[in-house]
């Protein structure tokens, strides 16, 4: 990160780098059920989330600046999305979209469903809805470019740094895979 | 050849092998010997031209044990056959041939039946890792006997059945189950919630005399340290009652506008969250502690933590082991099982040599 963490951009500059970065979102859809149907309703032409500048054609997680969650998180998935998360270049945001990947939505008692992505990793928008509708998930993202419009990437990340890493699974997370044997 | 007529074929052509040929909505359901499961179906598809292999799957029978359906089919003559056969070994430990020999699709749906049933399918190239649920999870989600411990903190809401009410549906939410008492079970989880609850409160209260103090404390009880004793009158706690050692602080009473709720109020969700999921809030939840110390000790840098909407425990997820966790080599509900191959649940859990392998990537 360099400079940006450590020292406060003056406001003026720091206004113009926030709003070229929230009207350029590199979106990676994090389909797993229905609701990654309507995120796509969402891109295409009747709501059209491009023309807020979320752009859905990142290619891989390391080239994307928003990752929307849409769709039941298992415990099996769990794991590649906290990886997939952790790939993901800085600053980074996240849009759970969906009850399910809120807090299980009408998984709420199953023995495989993670209760919420946020278990998992951090997330900055909730989208309530089963499945929400195209237009929530731009108003999810109109207050997400608001939140960036506001920001300081400062405190953002003073404030990542303080937040505990959540270990997918248990356990220590510098051991070696493999080296538990099965 | 007519559903009866094919039944009759089979009695012929497999003999005693064949326990029982029912024909119902012109379906035939042929019901085996658990141990010529494998050669009824290379009969079907080898005499019979059944090719298709249509699915398998497990059928909890109660006291009887466990059976296995699997389907087959001819695709040019369309006629399909459902095989069924008794798993021996009752409900302790049931296990069936594979038909992985003669159906390699059978694989899948093998894995995922003993994921599902804890049927062990001798023969099967690797049962493990598993295929559906997280490698230790603990129990057979799909066996009538099995627990929803979020079911348990909080009674499905409404009425089961079409036309029934609660009352009706509340006696046949703990049935009894093989093996199991739910009544303790249930004790146990809504005991658990009661404490999150309260751990959430002190949290709460800890952060509003956080609060107060930092502002300079206008009233000087404000900044009191907590557990240094009870502060009867105040709201808080009246929200955690019998709750006598977490100081209450009163600038709960009037909080300050400046500052957000919310982060308490997911603490309290998270942890929630965590109770009803059944996993374990913290070492001081096991039962043999709890009976010992009426309130758990916390660490007021995990409690700050928690108040943040952090992980209740460092170590552990809520909700990835939604159901608890167990020690795979401590196990002794897990069936020993051939050909597992060794370290095949790289892809799952290999976390922590995230940030090596991505630097390697970018070299590339």
């Amino acid at each position: 990160m360099g400079l940006s963490d450590q020292v406060e951009v003056p406001k003026p500059l720091r206004f113009v780098l926030n709003w070229g970065r929230k009207y350029s979102l590199w979106v990676y859809n994090f389909g797993l059920a229905c609701c990654a149907i309507e995120f796509i309703a969402g891109s295409t032409a009747r709501h059209d989330f491009i023309r807020l500048g979320v752009i859905p054609f990142a290619h891989a997680p390391r080239q994307a600046d928003l990752l929307i969650v849409a769709g039941t998180l298992t415990d099996k998935m769990a794991p590649a999305i906290k990886r997939l998360y952790d790939q993901m270049p800085e600053p980074k945001y996240v849009i759970s979209f969906g009850s399910c990947s809120n807090c299980g939505g009408p998984y709420w008692d199953s023995y495989s469903v993670t209760k919420g992505v946020d278990q998992i990793i951090p997330v900055d928008v909730y989208v309530p809805g089963c499945p929400p509708r195209p237009e929530a998930l731009l108003e999810g993202i109109v207050h997400l470019q608001e939140l960036i419009g506001d920001e300081s990437l400062k405190d953002r990340y003073a404030e990542r740094d303080a937040r505990q890493p959540i270990v997918v699974g248990g356990g220590d997370p510098t051991a070696h895979p493999l080296s538990d044997p099965m | 050849m007519t559903p009866d007529a094919l039944a009759e074929h089979f009695r012929t052509e497999l003999g005693e092998r064949v326990l029982a040929a029912d024909v119902a909505y012109d379906q035939l359901t042929v019901t085996v010997d658990p141990e010529h499961f494998a050669q009824a179906a290379l009969f079907c598809k080898q005499n019979l031209g059944m090719t298709f292999f249509d699915f398998l799957a497990g059928v909890d029978e109660r006291e009887e044990g466990f059976s296995v359906v699997a389907r087959v089919y001819n695709h040019v003559t369309r006629q399909g056959v459902l095989l069924r056969a008794m798993a021996a070994g009752g409900r302790e430990a049931p296990r069936i041939p594979t038909l992985t020999e003669v159906y390699r699709g059978a694989n899948w749906h093998e894995r995922e039946t003993y994921d599902m049933f804890g049927i062990v399918f001798e023969g099967h190239p690797g049962l493990l890792p598993r295929i559906l649920t997280v490698e230790n999870f603990e129990g057979w989600p799909l066996r009538k006997e099995f627990l929803l411990t979020s079911r348990e903190v909080k009674p499905w809401p409404g009425a089961k059945e079409p036309g029934g009410d609660d009352e009706e549906a509340k006696p046949a939410a703990s049935t009894p189950a093989p093996g199991q008492d739910p009544a303790d079970r249930a004790a146990a989880a809504k005991e658990k919630a009661e404490r999150a609850k309260k751990k959430a409160a002190e949290a709460r209260a800890r952060k509003a005399a956080e609060k107060a103090a930092a502002q300079g404390a206008e009233n000087p009880a404000g900044s009191e340290a907590p557990g240094s004793g009870p502060a009867p009158e105040d709201k808080a706690a009246a929200q955690a009652p019998a709750d006598d050692d977490s100081a209450q602080a009163p600038a709960d009473d009037a909080p300050d506008p400046g500052t957000p709720e919310g982060a308490a109020e997911i603490a309290d969700t998270a942890i929630a969250k965590d109770a009803a999921a059944g996993s374990t809030v913290g070492p001081e939840a096991t039962p043999g502690e709890q009976a010992g110390s009426g309130e758990p000790d916390i660490d007021p840098a995990e409690e700050a933590h928690l108040a943040q909407g952090g992980s209740p425990e460092p170590g552990g997820t809520p909700g990835v082991e939604a159901e608890g966790t167990h020690d795979l080599e401590s196990s002794s509900a897990r069936p020993s099982v051939e050909g597992d191959p060794a370290g095949g649940s790289g892809s799952d859990a290999d976390e922590g040599t995230d940030s090596d392998t991505d630097a390697g990537d970018d070299d590339e």
